[in-house]
């Protein structure tokens, strides 16, 4: 915005200095005035809009200093418009008096100074719709953060998940202490960390979650610390890393076991002195970030392994919370299914075969393999035009339990209780290699939810060496049968690079 | 025998007087403030006798405190004395007619200035307290704010016409002429002619005397209301409200205590 649109309301007894003031800075600024009180809340009250407001202390031929006892009333009425005291006086108790009272600014009419005036003018407007910005944008991030909450919900009446919400507000009143949260995974670690978030000391602070496992490791140091410009090939501009978005709120690092002896080094570092060093400077930040670890290993395993720091272990256990698996406390069960169904009462969406087929299995994966078998089984249900969800909308291995291999339906060609496909829901059609490529991408679909998407996890399961083997088979099925990947949406966004629908 | 510097204060300086100094081992010396040397004398100076109250223009002031402030940042190491008619009991004042019998031991106990607590209660009108209303923003004794209303159209006006360009019969019509710069300087040359003799005697009398023959250049321009444009293009006008201005900033900041100092902006 142009100065010019600035509209200044000057408020002072002196309609000289108001005609001056007008004259001097008319190719500026936009003016409007008043010459006492009364007149001035008329204005203000009125339609018009002002930026700035310049106020004369003395108002009226008694020499009191009303200008002062009007800055609260203005600060607590407009508190959008800022106030600069322009003034005679220039005794430090009368300064002193106005910026404590609320004015943003004093000038001294003595020492008027076009260039100077014009640029506190300025200043004044750009820096009070700066924080009036700044307002909005946090009201927004508080909302935004609010929704997220939402979106994470800690949901469980179960005694275990009680107790574990009772620690886990206790804890939050601790801003500074460090939190391990453990457990398989699915048992909903990150929603553990943002209810801890959402209780605490820092709720209105930013909270970062971080997979650590889903970052290369060449990558992970100046993800984690950040990097200076021309740290490393590529580096073209300095980055901060995510413990500087974190500052002042909380840190989640998932898959904590799995980083190497390097980051460990220097997450120990941070966690004893709370200071951080990028790549490619020279020189420690401090910040203040409460670090909440997660990891689905045992690390004191790891640590008697090798292949954790025993150092940093100690550290990290200051408070340990194990989040049980879904099949320990069955009674939560049904309420993840209303919350992930939306519905209240699951009659209505499940039959009452599928109700205990769900109450039954044993949940590997948890919350996230719960809330995914709830896609799935909607999607099914839409498929097969069911207005309840069947037993035979549910994932072969509810239905089937212990069944990763190859379910006898395959062999004639009924893909029905594994996976899904639009075109042809019961598999007519399909030679063998097709067939294959789709048992096994359902394979790497699910293991890829049930790993939380971390390929090096899903590559072993299935007995490859490394992640390259892993893309090369995708690679290999995408050449081939492309349309089968719209089934597969997690092996897509995983592999957004290969698979281009 | 050591120098003793003394003012008048628009009285002469009785025999008396003179003669307990001397017996004391100080020559009196009369300060002359007309001379650009007056400082240096009294940076030299064992003593400063004022003579209390000054008389002038009918009234008995007290220039005490304005020279207690000059010799704080001067000459600590010297004694500020004071003498009068009045029987004030204070370690560094003298009463005319009943003078201590031992010149030497009163010598001896008066404080030098950078030790001096307070100043003797002689009866009289503070002028530190007067310079204090000059200076003040609002009111009917500040020479200031007057000045600083001038000067603002001055600088003003030269802005719009050095550096905008405006012609300036529009600048008159918009600006000078509104601020009715005439009855302005009336006003401040009325206040000022009230004000300065009063501090004849004190050590802003010289600074005074500066702005009073700068005044003097202004005073045609300021009575045809600033329509001659020649004196604003050359820069004389607002060069010489600037002068008076530093002046008087230089006075306020010595003297005039409680204020912003002038680099806060």
């Amino acid at each position: 915005m142009s100065s010019k649109n600035y509209h200044i309301l000057i408020v002072d007894d002196d309609t000289e200095f108001h005609q001056q003031i007008r004259y001097a800075f008319r190719r500026q600024f936009l003016f409007a005035g008043a010459v006492e009180e009364q007149q001035l809340f008329q204005l203000l009250d009125g339609q018009e809009h002002y930026d700035l407001l310049l106020l004369d202390l003395v108002l009226d031929d008694s020499e009191t200093k009303k200008g002062l006892e009007l800055i609260p009333e203005l600060v607590r009425r407009f508190p959008q418009l800022p106030v600069i005291v322009v003034t005679a006086d220039r005794s430090i108790d009368t300064v002193v008096e106005a910026m404590k009272r609320g004015a943003k600014n004093f000038l001294v009419k003595d020492d008027f100074d076009f260039d100077y005036w014009q640029q506190k003018f300025t200043e004044v407007i750009e820096g009070s719709r700066l924080r009036q910005e700044n307002q909005v944008l946090r009201a927004e991030v508080s909302r935004r953060r609010a929704q997220e909450n939402e979106a994470y919900p800690f949901i469980g009446e179960s005694l275990q998940i009680q107790e574990i919400k009772r620690i886990l507000t206790l804890v939050s009143e601790e801003p500074d202490i460090t939190v391990l949260l453990t457990g398989e995974t699915g048992t909903g670690k990150e929603v553990a960390a943002r209810y801890l978030h959402a209780q605490g000391a820092r709720r209105l602070r930013p909270f970062q979650a971080v997979n650590l496992s889903a970052i290369q490791d060449t990558l992970l140091e100046s993800t984690l610390f950040g990097h200076k410009k021309g740290a490393f090939t590529g580096a073209s501009r300095d980055m901060e890393g995510y413990f500087s978005q974190a500052n002042s709120g909380i840190l989640m690092l998932d898959e904590i076991g799995d980083i190497d002896q390097n980051i460990q080094i220097k997450l120990l570092r941070f966690l004893e002195t709370k200071m951080i060093r990028s790549v490619g400077s020279d020189q420690d930040v401090q910040l203040d970030v409460q670090v909440v670890t997660a990891t689905h290993r045992n690390l004191a395993a790891a640590v008697a392994e090798g292949r954790f720091r025993a150092d940093l272990f100690q550290r990290l256990k200051a408070m340990v919370i194990d989040l049980p698996p879904l099949r320990t406390r069955c009674n939560d069960i049904p309420l993840l299914l209303r919350h992930y169904f939306q519905q209240d009462d699951l009659d209505t969406v499940l039959t009452k075969t599928a109700q205990e087929a769900l109450l039954n299995y044993d949940w590997i994966g948890n919350i996230r393999e719960l809330k995914n078998a709830v896609s799935y089984m909607q999607l099914r249900a839409r498929i097969q035009d069911k207005k309840r969800i069947d037993e035979y909308c549910l994932p072969v291995e509810i239905t089937n339990p212990g069944s990763f291999q190859l379910p006898p339906s395959v062999h004639t060609g009924d893909y029905s209780g594994m996976i899904l496909s639009p075109t042809s829901p019961s598999g007519a059609g399909r030679n063998i290699d097709e067939e294959h490529a789709l048992i096994d991408l359902d394979r790497i679909e699910k293991l890829l939810i049930q790993k939380n998407s971390v390929k090096k996890d899903v590559a072993l399961a299935i007995g490859l060496e490394n992640t390259d083997n892993l893309r090369y088979r995708i690679n290999k099925h995408f050449e081939k049968h492309p349309h089968l990947f719209a089934n597969f949406p997690t092996i897509s966004q995983s592999y957004r690079r290969i698979v281009k629908l | 025998m050591k120098t003793g510097l003394f003012i008048e204060g628009g009285r002469p300086l009785p025999p008396v007087l003179a003669a307990f100094f001397n017996r004391a081992g100080y020559q009196l010396v009369p300060l002359q403030l007309a001379q650009d040397t007056w400082p240096f004398l009294v940076k030299s100076a064992a003593a400063l006798l004022l003579m209390l109250p000054d008389s002038s223009q009918g009234m008995f002031l007290l220039s005490g405190q304005l020279w207690h402030r000059y010799l704080l940042d001067e000459a600590p190491e010297c004694q500020l004395l004071f003498a009068s008619y009045q029987a004030v009991s204070h370690p560094n004042h003298l009463d005319i007619l009943e003078l201590p019998t031992a010149p030497t031991n009163w010598i001896a106990q008066a404080f030098p200035v950078g030790e001096m607590k307070n100043l003797p209660p002689v009866e009289g009108m503070d002028l530190q307290e007067k310079l204090h209303r000059f200076f003040a923003g609002h009111g009917d004794d500040s020479i200031v704010a007057v000045l600083s209303r001038i000067r603002l159209v001055v600088q003003m006006a030269s802005r719009e016409q050095q550096r905008m360009n405006t012609p300036y019969p529009e600048i008159f019509q918009e600006l000078v002429a509104p601020a009715q710069l005439d009855k302005k300087w009336a006003e401040w040359r009325n206040r000022w002619i009230n004000y300065y003799p009063l501090f004849e005697n004190t050590p802003i009398a010289v600074k005074l005397h500066s702005i009073a023959r700068a005044a003097t250049q202004l005073e045609d321009w300021m009575m045809t209301g600033g329509r001659d444009e020649e004196s604003l293009v050359n820069g004389t006008i607002l060069r010489i409200l600037n002068d008076i201005r530093k002046e008087l900033q230089q006075i306020e900041k010595q003297y005039v205590v409680q204020k912003l100092s002038y680099p806060y902006r």
